[in-house]
């Protein structure tokens, strides 16, 4: 039983895929109760009369993640659960309130979703035979009620091209035909709803749900890793699994085997892995886990932090440890990087909430990531030779990377503050040693960012050992051929941009211009053919001998701006407000989308071209004709200054290049226009 | 995640462009060692924050090592 979908109505409907390819429903009547603790039931003894009468209240025990309770268990709704919390005056501690429906069974049958179930959740490989269809629609769904143009691509693609009512009949009865497993659909989240606005008033059935069925899911903005978010509100279809490829980030990342892969270790249907953030997965996955292991889920967090003194809190939290680079060009250098560090810690050290004050048990959070760790060091070394495991990867590193920030985050259902200072505080000791470990064999340590060190020296391989002998962590070493450390404006070294050249020649690069999601095309693809350039040579000497090829690509940019399309130098940025207390650009964007009839919300992405910078001019990239040059000429300055800085000898003082020195072309006989004043 | 207070990098960094704003207001033979002085502090800023609670100490501790480093070796033989 392969299981496709799973949703919640009156009782638990699984999708399940057959070997032959069939797709039906299976549906299971499951009511479970959620779980009640009162410091004192007499106190509320009339509480729990009206409870068992009405709702089957029970005494039991019931196992949290700390010890045993005992309690009762209530079949009632979340709204009942929530009055018993007003009625107690937030007395009674509440477990399995908020847990999915079709989750908790699946965790309590030992089942999960997008995987044979003689078949272990924890291997790499995904078996699996799904009709798939892709959905690309060129029209933005937020100007457009109805798309004009589509391609599906199945077995072969077929290409729709017409009025927005028959276009959209015609894709309906494509899918239709079609049957698939799987639709890959851009800004599918955007247009569901205005597709079934169009179904109801033409009388039409929209065919993306196997029984005609959607699960509604709200639209809403939210903070995470200190940038404003935006989820689009989605329909759902039963037994089908539909991705909006533009929206899921999951989907980005991973690829259809990340979201499969997601779906089977949280236990969710791939239609949420889909659409839900690493850290909602990884937080599902706990969930699933703590219910298969009989562990209930506290509704709300009842372990709050002891009172500490600022200073106490000072020390003890103080993030992972850095070594700030000496700005410069370095050759021969090793970047040795530990592979999940954080979630290595917690399972080496047994660090749990529960386990801080009883150090002897053996840990909840280090007993469910362990496998986790075991099968990211496990695609981490597969998707070397097979690129099929890169998607799965790239998952597992980030809902890895997540479930130590959770072990911080207020809400978090296992997490605890404590945890996360004593991971960090791991941590530190760890770069600490390492640096130790490599300089007292001869390294120099050039860098080091929390789980990641810079180092010169060899041999490297015997470093990479005796780290792992000493540390007992893993640790991954890449070999630059040369490295840049670009600086920071005070000339010290910035801990976070910088390039080189890798081994088998590719570039790796992190935080300027070509790698940053807001910089415009036009000047990413200026910075990423100096690197096509630039990673030719494997010695700082031979970068030297290309300095005046990769400036003629910055002379050649600049010469032919003024002819540039404008909407390749569209400027992308998630907006975190959509009100602004002081002019700026971005506030001037979102008032440009405004006045087109497009609303926005926080953590919306939108895309504008500079049309005058001093005034505040701008334009949404769809209907932007000008731009600024010198506004975007200052950009590419700044794309340059990094680049150029490699060709410095790798002094403090870079060869920075003033555009004076270029020729400028003449602005009138260009499309684009200078600003005046 | 965690929490958000001033850390002792952060810090740091504040008390520097403090010590840069006063250097701008010293007479023009001083500026350029209190130039160099604030370098010297932020130089083990981010090493001395493993061990410092305080930005202050963590600067003061960077200026010495760095001044230290840069005496000659043989001040060391001279009797106080």
């Amino acid at each position: 039983m392969w299981i496709l979908d799973t949703a919640y109505r009156d009782g638990v409907d699984l999708w399940c895929r057959d070997r032959n390819g069939s797709v039906t429903r299976k549906h299971v009547a499951y009511d479970p109760p959620f779980y009640l603790h009162l410091p004192d039931p007499a106190a509320h003894h009339e509480m729990l009369d009206v409870l068992e009468a009405e709702f089957g209240a029970a005494p039991c025990t019931f196992r949290t993640l700390f010890s045993e309770l005992e309690g009762f268990s209530v079949h009632g709704s979340r709204q009942l659960a929530e009055q018993v919390e007003q009625q107690t005056r937030f007395d009674a501690r509440l477990f399995n309130v908020d847990v999915r429906r079709d989750q908790q069974f699946m965790a309590e049958q030992g089942i999960f979703p997008c995987g044979d179930d003689y078949g272990s959740r924890f291997t790499p490989d995904l078996s699996f035979d799904l009709r798939q269809v892709e959905i690309r629609i060129p029209d933005d769904p937020a100007r457009t009620p109805l798309c004009t143009e589509a391609e599906v691509t199945g077995d072969r693609t077929e290409r729709l091209h017409g009025p927005g009512d028959t276009v959209v009949a015609d894709l309906f009865g494509l899918v239709e035909s079609i049957d698939p497993d799987v639709i890959l659909m851009s800004h599918a989240d955007a247009w569901l709803p205005q597709f079934r606005a169009f179904a109801h008033k033409n009388g039409l059935e929209m065919p993306f749900s196997r029984n005609g069925k959607y699960r509604q899911m709200s639209s809403r903005s939210y903070w995470s890793y200190g940038r404003m978010e935006h989820k689009e509100a989605a329909l759902i279809p039963d037994g089908r699994v539909l991705i909006d490829t533009d929206q899921s980030f999951v989907y980005r990342e991973g690829g259809l085997f990340g979201v499969l892969m997601a779906s089977r270790l949280s236990g969710l249907s791939p239609n949420l892995a889909a659409r839900f953030t690493p850290g909602t997965l990884i937080s599902s996955y706990e969930v699933y886990e703590a219910v298969k292991r009989g562990i209930v889920v506290p509704f709300r967090k009842a372990d709050a932090e002891t009172v500490r003194k600022l200073t106490d809190l000072r020390a003890a939290d103080r993030g992972g440890m850095m070594f700030q680079p000496e700005p410069g060009i370095f050759e021969n250098v090793d970047e040795i990087d530990f592979t999940s560090m954080y979630p290595s810690i917690i399972v080496k050290y047994n660090l749990s909430p529960e386990t801080l004050d009883n150090l002897g048990c053996e840990g909840f959070l280090p007993a469910v990531l362990a496998p986790v760790v075991s099968l990211r060091k496990e695609t981490k070394r597969r998707k070397h030779n097979e690129a099929r495991y890169a998607g799965i990867d790239t998952l597992l590193k980030w809902m890895l990377v997540t479930c130590f920030g959770y072990t911080g985050y207020k809400n978090a259902k296992f997490g605890r503050i404590e945890v996360h200072e004593a991971i960090t505080a791991r941590s530190r000791e760890i770069l600490i040693q390492t640096k130790d470990l490599a300089e007292s064999m001869g390294f120099t340590v050039l860098h080091g960012i929390v789980d990641c060190l810079w180092v010169q020296g060899s041999p490297v391989e015997e470093l990479q050992q005796r780290i792992g002998e000493v540390t007992g962590l893993w640790a991954e070493c890449e070999h630059f051929d040369w490295i840049v450390f670009l600086p920071l404006n005070d000339g010290f070294g910035a801990y976070n941009r910088y390039y080189g050249r890798l081994f088998d020649g590719s570039m790796k690069v992190r935080g300027i211009a070509a790698r940053r999601h807001d910089t415009p095309d036009y000047i990413r693809t200026m910075q990423q053919e100096m690197f096509e350039i630039m990673q030719e040579e494997r010695t700082a000497a031979g970068l030297a001998t290309v300095r005046d090829r990769v400036r003629g690509i910055y002379v050649t940019a600049l010469q032919e701006l003024p002819h540039a399309d404008p909407r390749s130098l569209a400027i992308s940025r998630r907006i975190s407000r959509t009100r602004y207390t002081h002019r700026c650009l971005e506030g001037a964007a979102v008032q440009a989308y405004r006045d087109c009839g497009v609303e926005v919300a926080p953590g919306m992405k939108i895309s504008y071209v500079i049309r005058d910078a001093r005034r505040y001019q701008v334009d949404p990239e769809w209907s932007a004709e000008t731009f600024d040059i010198p506004y975007y000429r200052s950009l590419m300055e700044k794309a340059w200054n990094d680049i150029a800085y490699a060709f410095g000898g790798g002094g403090r003082q870079p060869e920075w290049v003033v555009q004076r020195e270029l020729v400028a072309p003449d602005p009138a006989s260009s499309p684009a226009r200078v600003p005046q004043g | 995640m965690g929490r958000s207070f001033l850390s002792v990098r952060l810090g740091v960094r504040s008390l520097a462009e403090r010590w840069e704003r006063v250097t701008k207001r010293l007479d023009r033979d001083n500026r350029a060692p209190a130039k160099r002085l604030t370098g010297l502090a932020k130089n083990h800023s981010s090493e001395a924050f493993f061990g410092c609670d305080n930005p202050l100490e963590a600067m003061v501790f960077s200026a010495l090592l760095e001044i230290r480093r840069n005496q000659d070796p043989e001040d060391d033989d001279v009797d106080p």
